[in-house]
């Protein structure tokens, strides 16, 4: 029976790990920029429609608060991917543990 | 030969005990696939209902109660699920009757009777987004076959 290689446990783990963070911070940073370019979007079009009287006032105001809350739930969703990475990197390293003990056999 | 036995069985306890102690661990619910089917078909009948806001709330009550009562199990369904705190959160901000999604629109068709058409179109974007939200969370999260070690 072979001795385990903690060497090369601790570089697979350091790998899992930027790996697993450079996609959650793309995702995030990602999914944030298109928000913010539909939230500018929106406004420009709601004012539009409030100036040719197709909403009103009380509707633009809707409109706004309704965006506002779905901007928390992008937040709340957010938050949820980051504790999948984090489940999927201790799935990760679980595995890299259980290759390297196969190993040994 | 004894040894080797013993040192094998020895290894395999000691990988079942790493393997449910992670499982054990989760930090979040995993995949669930009557939820994501669940969520998507509730955007469908939701949308649809929006859609009929030009007309007298009266009239539709018996369609608004019916979605109602869907997306009241949903919530449930949800609710009871383990360490999905999040998702719950999602669709507890997506159905307060004093907020400004689904749940605000329904109100505020009750207590107004119509709504404005192209109000109607606009808001039914931003509710079909957070809908999207909670089936994108969903499916993103860890299938359980893709909890096996290998």
């Amino acid at each position: 029976m072979g001795s385990i290689d903690f060497n090369g446990l601790l570089a697979g783990v350091t790998t899992l790990a930027s790996s697993n963070l450079k996609d959650y911070l793309n995702e995030a940073t990602a999914d944030g920029k298109k928000l913010l370019e539909s939230l500018k979007a929106d406004i420009q079009i709601w004012n539009n429609e409030l100036v040719e009287g197709k909403i009103s006032a009380t509707d633009l105001e809707f409109l706004i608060m309704a965006k506002k809350e779905e901007m928390e739930m992008e937040g709340l969703k957010q938050a949820g991917v980051a504790e999948i990475k984090i489940d999927q990197f201790k799935n990760g390293i679980l595995k890299l543990i259980v290759k390297t003990l196969e190993g040994l056999t | 030969m004894k040894k080797t036995y013993l040192s094998a069985l020895f290894r395999h306890l000691t990988l079942l005990v790493v393997v449910l102690s992670f499982a054990a661990c989760a930090t979040i619910s995993s995949f669930d696939q009557y939820a994501y089917a669940q969520t998507t078909s509730l955007k469908v009948d939701a949308l649809n209902t929006m859609d009929l806001a030009t007309g007298n709330y009266s009239t539709n009550e018996k369609t608004i109660q019916e979605l109602q009562t869907k997306l009241q199990k949903a919530y449930e369904y949800e609710k009871n699920r383990p360490k999905n705190e999040i998702t719950l959160k999602m669709w507890t901000i997506l159905l307060d009757s004093n907020g400004h999604l689904l749940g605000g629109f329904i109100t505020r068709w009750e207590k107004e009777q119509k709504l404005n058409a192209v109000f109607i179109q606009e808001e039914k974007k931003i509710v079909g987004d957070a809908f999207d939200q909670i089936a994108g969370l969903e499916s993103q999260k860890i299938k359980p076959t893709d909890i096996k070690t290998n």
